[in-house]
């Protein structure tokens, strides 16, 4: 017993032995072959109705030798001579332009691109030269007011977005990143691959071995949104563990009915209610890279501004003339006006903001296009130069006597309250640029709006929906402070047209209030806004910004947490800060009237925190044309944008051995092969002679 | 290009683009899915329903035929064929079937012409490899002890040759207590107990062939592709040179085999201590290795392996005498047959 027993203990040691060991790990051959590269943001894959753009690798990844091409005499070499196709290219970013791509691609010789984004070695790469745009010349067009009309070709000859390239919606059929490398001293991709191994001297192609680079960046859907979802639904039918290949573009729109209305008091006028719009998103080729300075979130921080003003004199508004004041703001705009499409597609089938349900006492009155007294949309709104201001109208629905006089109230508002600022009212016959506003003008034209930007002709901001739409190219000791200007003039005539009378001084706008806003979007997103809105729940690197693009439907992360920020925001500037404690606060009765925010329990703050109750509501900013059944993918009359979807993006570098070098060692090992078989048939044939038995194992 | 109409033209024909069928967070699991659907297909779903064989089937067929890129008839946009036909060849794959034919080729042959044929050769050569197999446990047990008292890698690898030859001299007293059990089960092939050298040589290629496969594994593994070694200074040739020193010691371990048991049968101590001081200056040898001395450890290996060889050929009876009988009497044997 007591051995059995032993034997038991020395198992037991043992094997804890053996679990101790897993620490213990030795250095595989893969290090010694690959280096990943982590700071990449891939291209993808989206589709509309009719066509596929962006990029994907294969399934594998694409493989190609790595050149650098710093200057424009590069590409020469590269398409002339360069002998080791199929190449990676990597790119500076100021040549990352469509001329450029298009030779690359068209040259059949490159297995990727890499826009290499270095901050400071011996290649210098500073940003692109401005204006770069990858956007159309007329974003959004398609799904437009000026469709088939007599305005439509003034944007032909005088392009909003002259720069625009329209890479964006070039179709790749391989992958493109874009690397950030931050080292000061060390470059990997530069110095320890392109620069020790692939450097043509003189013209002379390298000698292998090569520094090659592996990009994965595969997309499951193809062709175009309909064939994408018939594929989705097939696979759901048959494959036994389904899914589908690509989502449809959407997030919420963030949206403020200013005053509390109940269905019970009857439905709204009509021409009773004041919309103020901007939108929240941008877009950029690279996942993840779409801050949207200047494209979105200059109009979304003046709005957010404004309704900080409007919250202090709201209970002024005379009912009997204007019955609420919405402040909206869209997703999904960058691609055919998603959002705004979505809500005026609701607005007219009476499901806005909710549709009407017996059972709930507690809900809003319907809001139609009919009740629209006044539209004003906020663009881009950074200060280029000037103090300048520009209001776009629309020629089409001005034609009607009515609705002129309606726009030229509200351009007499704005002019009256100009302020610091000069507001100049654009020519009435030229069209509006792309705008929101467009979406609704197209269900009604009766509507009177406007468009407020800083630009007259040609967009003034000169990286419209693009990557480097950031900060610093926008940056002034002004931005926030203009904004604060426009936001104070869009308040008080509104105050203007809402009370019949003068804003009192006392309201100004916040500039403290913008100054955080444009830190925590442009900068930096681990704030002490965001964190105080999300009671230190904020979890964003520091030194992080939230990228605008859209996102997808069913997707989650980065593209909803801007949303939810946003709502927050617009929740507290919004919201009527109650006297009640948290628990009362979580356990309010949340309805679609009202909801109740708990904010700013922020320990590095020291603050308690406060319950805000909010009018603030969110709506899908999905197109219709997936909510419509037989929808024409091929009309173009909304936006059919969907997303493919990917696994992981990875970029890894590694050497590639010469042909001659795999080559001869294949042979050599066949060689081997074959003479050692032939060797071991001879000398088992001959065993017999060849090892005579020794007189030892005869005398065994 | 004019891109005002971009969006809704619709272009009759599409060039090459990859057709997706499966779902992308299956192919993580492709293999476990594959032996499941397998499972499913004929043990459980099968008797079950027509539509879910159907499904199974359908799906075992997407598995089996992964992404296909189909080409379509694409004449405007000939650049795009152009990329779709430039795919990379992988030599890291030719690099790869090199590497293996070096250092299983040799030994493979010696399995298939000189092992396979007797199963008792098989169960012996198996048994052999077990035997390496344990002195390998034994010394990861012990280099485990040794790394957390920070001993140098020399003692481990001291520890581990000295503990192969002491499992060789296991499966040597094994081997002899089982020839008597052997003698009767080989009534019709004599040879195997009449020298006594053929189990010597058939136990020590076991040895060589669990330990080669054991070292070069998971190099070769890492040799598929599509990149080699070097990026970070290390030289291109490391798998040559792996695959080198792997060949090296399977044919090493089977001379030592033959020499190390004929030692122990006539009991000459000079052929074990060569054994096992050789078996130490090779393995100590191959430390040399991380500073990229590749010459200096596999041209000494080599000439080891010549010496060790010629005494372990000698030692089972080969002499220049039976070298030169060999090539010489065959065609007198041929001239023989024909006189015939």
């Amino acid at each position: 017993m007591a051995g059995i027993l032993n034997v038991k203990k020395v198992c037991w040691l043992l094997f804890s032995a053996i679990l101790l060991a897993t620490d213990l790990s030795g250095e595989r051959i893969t290090e010694k072959i690959y280096q990943r590269i982590d700071d990449g943001f891939s291209c993808f894959r989206r589709l509309n109705g009719t066509h596929q753009i962006g990029c994907s690798s294969s399934q594998s990844g694409n493989v190609g030798v790595v050149h650098y091409v710093g200057k424009k005499l590069d590409f020469d070499w590269l398409l002339e001579v360069g002998p080791d196709a199929p190449y990676v290219v990597l790119l500076a970013p100021d040549l990352f332009r469509r001329e450029n791509l298009m030779s690359l691609k068209n040259s059949g010789k490159v297995a990727g691109i890499v826009v290499l984004n270095q901050t400071d070695t011996t290649f210098h790469n500073p940003s692109p030269a401005p204006p770069y745009s990858n956007d159309l010349t007329c974003p959004n067009k398609i799904t437009g007011l000026y469709k088939n009309d007599e305005f439509s070709s003034y944007c032909d000859s005088n392009p909003w977005n002259p720069a625009g390239d329209a890479i964006l919606f070039e179709d790749f059929q391989f992958p493109i990143f874009f690397i950030n490398e931050t080292k000061l001293n060390q470059s990997v991709l530069l110095d320890d691959c392109y620069l020790k191994f692939n450097r043509p001297i003189e013209g002379t192609p390298p000698s292998y071995p090569l520094c090659a680079i592996e990009l994965k960046a595969f997309m499951w859907a193809a062709v175009d949104t309909p064939t994408c979802l018939r594929r989705g639904r097939l696979n759901m039918l048959l494959n036994p563990q389904p899914s589908e290949y690509c989502d449809p573009l959407g997030n919420v729109n963030i949206f403020v009915p200013v005053l509390a209305a109940n269905k019970s008091s009857g439905p709204v006028r009509n021409h009773s209610v004041i919309f103020i719009s901007a939108r929240l998103d941008s877009a950029s080729i690279f996942d993840g890279l779409s801050v949207g300075a200047d494209t979105a979130i200059t109009g979304m921080a003046t709005l957010i501004a404004i309704a900080d003003m409007i919250n202090k004199f709201k209970f002024d508004i005379r009912r009997e003339e204007i019955e609420n004041i919405f402040l909206v703001l869209f997703n999904g705009e960058a691609f055919d006006y998603i959002g705004s499409s979505r809500m005026a597609y609701e607005m007219t089938l009476g499901k806005f903001p909710k549709p009407l349900k017996e059972e709930n006492p507690s809900q809003s009155p319907l809001i139609g296009l009919e009740h629209i007294k006044y539209w004003i949309e906020l663009g881009s709104l950074a200060p280029h130069g000037d103090k300048k201001i520009y209001l776009h109208t629309d020629p089409k629905s001005r034609s009607d006597i009515r609705v002129d006089s309606n726009v030229m109230n509200l351009i007499n508002a704005l002019m009256n309250n100009q302020g610091n600022l000069t507001v100049e009212s654009v020519n009435a016959s030229i069209p509006l640029p792309p705008a929101s506003l467009q979406s609704f003008l197209k269900k009604d034209l009766s509507i009177p709006g406007l468009l407020i930007s800083n630009h007259k002709n040609a967009f003034t901001n000169q990286f419209y929906n693009n990557e480097w739409d950031t900060f610093q190219t926008i940056s002034s000791s002004k931005l926030s402070k203009h904004l604060a200007e426009v936001a104070q003039t869009v308040s008080a005539a509104i105050y203007k047209l809402a009370t019949r009378d003068e804003m009192p001084t006392n309201i100004v706008a916040n500039v403290t209030l913008l100054e955080s806003i444009l830190e925590c979007y442009l900068v930096n997103a681990n704030c002490s806004l965001f964190s105080w809105l999300l009671n230190g729940r904020n979890n964003l690197a520091t030194g992080s910004i939230l990228p605008t693009y859209v996102g997808v439907t069913h997707g989650d992360g980065a593209y909803k947490a801007l949303s939810l920020r946003t709502r927050h925001l617009l929740a507290m500037v919004s919201g009527d800060p109650l006297d009640i404690n948290k628990t009362a606060c979580i356990n309010s009765d949340h309805n679609e009237i009202y909801h109740y925010y708990w904010m700013g329990e922020y320990e590095s703050n020291n603050s308690s925190g406060t319950c805000y109750r909010s009018t603030v509501k969110t709506s899908y900013a999905v197109s219709p044309a997936f909510e419509i059944e037989d929808y024409d993918w091929a009309s173009g009359e909304y936006s059919s944008w969907t997303e493919s979807r990917w696994e992981t993006f990875s970029v890894r570098i590694f050497l590639k051995a010469s042909s001659l070098q795999a080559v001869s060692i294949f042979v050599f090992g066949v060689v081997v092969l074959l003479l050692s078989f032939a060797v071991t048939y001879w000398v088992e044939t001959n065993s017999a002679l060849l090892f005579p038995p020794s007189p030892e194992a005869v005398a065994c | 290009m004019d891109f005002s109409h971009f969006q809704y033209q619709k272009q009759s024909l599409y060039c090459s683009h990859y057709v997706p069928h499966v779902s992308p967070f299956r192919s993580i699991f492709l293999f476990y899915n594959r032996r499941r659907i397998i499972t499913l297909l004929f043990f459980w779903r099968l008797p079950l329903s027509p539509l879910a064989i159907l499904r199974q089937t359908i799906a075992l067929s997407i598995h089996f035929f992964p992404n296909e890129e189909r080409k379509l008839n694409c004449q405007n946009q000939k650049s795009e064929v152009l990329i779709s036909a430039r795919k990379p060849r992988n030599m890291a794959l030719l690099e790869f079937f090199g590497c293996a034919f070096l250092a299983f080729g040799p030994p493979l042959a010696m399995f298939l012409i000189t092992i396979a044929k007797d199963p008792i050769r098989i169960i012996i050569l198996i048994a052999s490899a077990f035997f390496w197999l344990l002195a390998l446990l034994m010394s990861s047990l012990l280099w485990l002890v040794a790394d957390t008292l920070n001993s140098p890698i020399v003692v481990g690898v001291v520890f581990s040759v000295l503990l192969q030859e002491l499992f060789r001299y296991l499966i040597y007293l094994l081997l002899r207590k089982a020839e008597v059990g052997l003698k009767k089960l080989t009534e019709s092939d004599t040879a195997i107990i009449t020298n006594k050298n053929i189990l010597a040589y058939v136990s020590g290629l076991g040895f060589g062939i669990i330990s080669g496969t054991f070292s070069l594994v998971n190099v070769l593994a890492d040799a598929t592709g599509p990149g080699t070694v070097g990026l970070h200074g290390d030289s291109n040739l490391f798998f040559l040179t792996s695959s080198l020193t792997t060949l090296c010691f399977v044919l090493l371990h089977t001379a030592w085999g033959v020499l190390f048991f004929h030692a122990l049968d006539t009991k000459k101590f000079l052929p074990l201590i060569w054994v096992v001081t050789s078996h130490l200056l090779v393995s100590l040898l191959t430390l040399m290795n991380p500073s990229q001395l590749y010459l200096a450890t596999i041209l000494p290996a080599y000439a080891v392996l010549v010496v060790t060889a010629l005494w372990a050929a000698g030692a089972a009876g080969a002499s220049f005498t039976s070298l030169k009988k060999c090539l010489t009497i065959q065609p007198k044997t041929v001239q023989v047959r024909v006189e015939d």
